[in-house]
């Protein structure tokens, strides 16, 4: 029976701090430095999408709130396709196992369609280092979780920035499929499936700085190089 | 266990027709064809919106299909030396060292390793089993998963085999290449065993390696004071007369248009058999 | 036409009420006239859109309190009833803030049939809570700035519902990678067939 007083926070699901403090930056703790290129991209992803007055709508802005999307669904269809790919899945019971992988194909689902309707204008895909998350089943369904519920901070406080009614329409489709995601899995870790009545949007600002804690976007590794080479020929 | 039985209310609500020109009042009024001149009164209790809506604004994609994995059989991981650390025989801070790895290649690349399992020691740290470069051709051990990065994935393995002089390029389990090669002379022989695809180098002068070089995590069983520590490479040639045949110090040589068709489909990080 | 996902992300046209549409209702339904086209955004658009949702709210959140009466509902679902019902509550709460003067009263409603046992309740409250969301997602586009920006944190909290209920029931949570949206008429229908309403006319 699950327990429904239980309220959920990030510190509760992450044992080993990589989201807790994540949330502890996003309520504006000291602890963690402000790094000037963004967890998600570029310092120009973040360009153009500031949450404040003085944002103006129209394509531009949308333009850069579908590539941060975009961004945050690359992160997470690579961390449910890593976690598959390695076999941890196929480790957990067949509840879990269904939804990881539900979760998964949808996640690489929405990374289609942001692509899609970007066209030329989709950002290339990060390199992520998931730092071992996604090689445990444990530390993989928390962080998922975390995960999940950050998806619709994000989705629900851009959203209604959208300024083209069609883009718009499929945010909202996408919003509420992440809310069933995080529902679903709060459900499975035996957490209160929905502990509000209204869910509270998160700025671009307060998601990209969880992202950047959990260290998860990583350089590309150099591994082409330009030099004669030395090999035994 | 219950498995995602679907009732009727399921489909009900899961799908709404935008063909149907249904007028708000009409829905509400439930008359199906026939004339619309009279409007009988709206009763507020089935009334769930009395005044005209405007339809939903079709969504800006088409939903595609959620698709399931595939292939993994034939999926490889590889990964980045973070920092320089010693490889063990066994997942345990106290195990017999076997080798060291550095952070760069002779190259100047980031150096990589080959994941091939993982497992947690008894104070819960993380390890992964990982193929090294080494003249040794089993060589591998436990390192710390902390001193790696991200992984990379592939679904190629390139398979070159010594007695009949080829190499070729697998993807998915599914051949996609095929070309002749130049393996080492019996002096200097190209040892055989599991290795990777360590590192690409393009954009140099040096007609003897061709247009591309792939740096291997093989080194030459003879050559072991070879600058840059004797690293078997896969690279064009401009001796293309030589091949197929037993010519190099070790290397594996492929004719140039074939070195650059290879480039186009095989990663860095793909495994590599020679047989 | 909007495109129709149902399990698997598999495509139908011309689905009403889960039923393929012959050609001759489609050819009945087409005479009743054309459909309201998308209209620009503006207040007084927003105020007949809250109060449709208003209306979706009031009708949840009566069900939710008629199936609270005692010994009807067990374990989770009565846990889910009285967690979803007092969400419901504050959402009528907070829309008929949102629309002040210019709010619809509450409807009287007979809801004793789908609420008078386990399974009535359950497939009723899967009914509500999905034509909910999808009702939301078809007019959030429709909403200015300012309407939109006070319904999304609703939105996905009816999603939240619709996943919960549908895992109490040994469903698909998420049935598709993108939630469709609903028009009124469908809404309409929907509430109809489940007995949510009574049939109009």
């Amino acid at each position: 029976m699950v327990d429904f007083h239980n309220r959920l926070t990030l510190a509760q699901l992450d044992a080993d701090g990589a989201l807790e403090e994540a949330l502890v930056a996003a309520t504006g703790s000291t602890r963690t430095q402000f790094l000037r290129s963004a967890a998600l991209g570029s310092a120009a992803l973040l360009t153009g999408l500031s949450d404040s007055a003085t944002a103006s709508p129209g394509p531009r802005q949308d333009t850069a709130i579908l590539n941060y999307a975009l961004a945050f669904e690359y992160l997470q269809a690579g961390f449910y396709t890593e976690a598959e790919s390695l076999g941890t899945i196929r480790a957990m019971d067949a509840e879990r196992e269904r939804w990881a992988r539900t979760l998964g194909a949808h996640e690489r689902a929405h990374v289609r369609i942001l692509k899609d309707v970007l066209g030329r204008r989709a950002a290339a895909r990060p390199f992520f280092d998931y730092r071992g998350i996604t090689e445990d089943p444990t530390t993989f369904t928390r962080t998922a979780v975390a995960m999940e519920d950050l998806t619709v901070a994000l989705l629900g406080g851009q959203a209604p920035r959208v300024a083209n009614q069609g883009l718009r329409s499929a945010f909202f489709s996408l919003l509420t499929v992440e809310a069933r995601h995080a529902t679903w899995a709060r459900r499975i870790v035996g957490v209160a499936p929905v502990a509000e009545a209204f869910d509270s949007p998160k700025t671009i600002a307060q998601v990209d700085r969880v992202i950047r804690s959990t260290r998860f976007r990583v350089s590309r590794p150099k591994s082409e190089g330009r030099g004669s080479p030395r090999f035994t020929g | 266990m219950r498995s995602f039985a679907r009732g009727p209310g399921w489909i009900a609500f899961a799908v709404f027709s935008t063909l149907a020109a249904v007028s708000v009042w009409a829905a509400l009024t439930g008359r199906l064809g026939g004339n619309t001149d009279a409007a009988p009164p709206v009763d507020r209790r089935s009334a769930v919106a009395e005044a005209a809506l405007p339809d939903p604004v079709p969504p800006a994609f088409v939903p595609p299909k959620p698709e399931a994995l595939s292939g993994l059989d034939h999926v490889s991981f590889w990964s980045p030396v973070r920092r320089s650390i010693p490889v063990r025989v066994r997942a345990n801070q106290n195990a017999a060292v076997i080798a060291r790895l550095s952070t760069r290649t002779p190259e100047g690349t980031r150096n990589l390793v080959l994941i091939l399992d993982r497992r947690r020691d008894a104070r819960g740290t993380l390890w992964v089993r990982a193929r090294f470069p080494s003249e040794r051709n089993d060589a591998v051990g436990w390192v710390p998963r902390a001193a790696l990065g991200g992984y990379g994935v592939v679904s190629t393995h390139l398979v070159v085999d010594v007695a009949k002089l080829t190499a070729t390029l697998y993807r998915n389990g599914k051949r996609i290449f095929e070309a002749q090669v130049g393996v080492g002379m019996s002096e200097n022989p190209t040892p055989t065993g599991e290795f990777y695809i360590r590192n690409k180098l393009t954009k140099y002068a040096n007609a003897f390696y061709g247009p591309v070089a792939f740096g291997t995590s093989a080194r030459s069983p003879t050559l072991t004071d070879w600058p840059a520590g004797g690293f078997v490479g896969i690279h064009g040639t401009n001796r293309p007369d030589l091949l197929p045949g037993r010519i190099s110090h070790g290397c594996i040589r492929l004719r140039n248009t074939d070195i650059l068709v290879l480039e186009r489909l095989m990663p860095v990080g793909t495994p590599l058999t020679i047989v | 036409m909007i495109e129709i996902v149902l399990d698997g992300g598999s495509r139908r046209h011309v689905l009403l009420g889960g039923l393929v549409v012959g050609a001759a209702l489609a050819g009945l339904l087409t005479a009743l006239g054309r459909p309201a086209a998308a209209q620009a955004p503006s207040p007084e658009q927003d105020e007949r859109i809250l109060n449709f949702l208003l209306n979706l709210e009031y009708l949840q959140s009566a069900f939710y309190a008629e199936a609270d009466s005692p010994g009807t509902l067990d374990g989770e679902l009565a846990a889910f009833a009285r967690v979803v019902g007092k969400h419901e509550q504050r959402h009528v709460e907070r829309l008929k803030r949102l629309l002040g003067d210019g709010a619809n009263p509450a409807p009287e409603l007979d809801l004793e049939d789908v609420t008078s046992d386990e399974d009535a309740f359950l497939e009723a409250a899967i009914v509500l809570e999905e034509t909910g969301a999808s009702a939301y997602i078809g007019q959030a586009p429709n909403l200015t700035v300012e309407g939109v920006t006070a319904v999304a944190p609703l939105v996905s909290v009816e999603a939240r519902h619709a996943a919960w209920i549908l895992a109490i029931a040994g469903r698909n949570p998420a049935p598709a990678p993108a939630d469709p949206a609903a028009t009124v008429a469908g809404v309409q229908s929907a509430f109809e067939r489940a007995g949510l309403v009574p049939p109009s006319g």
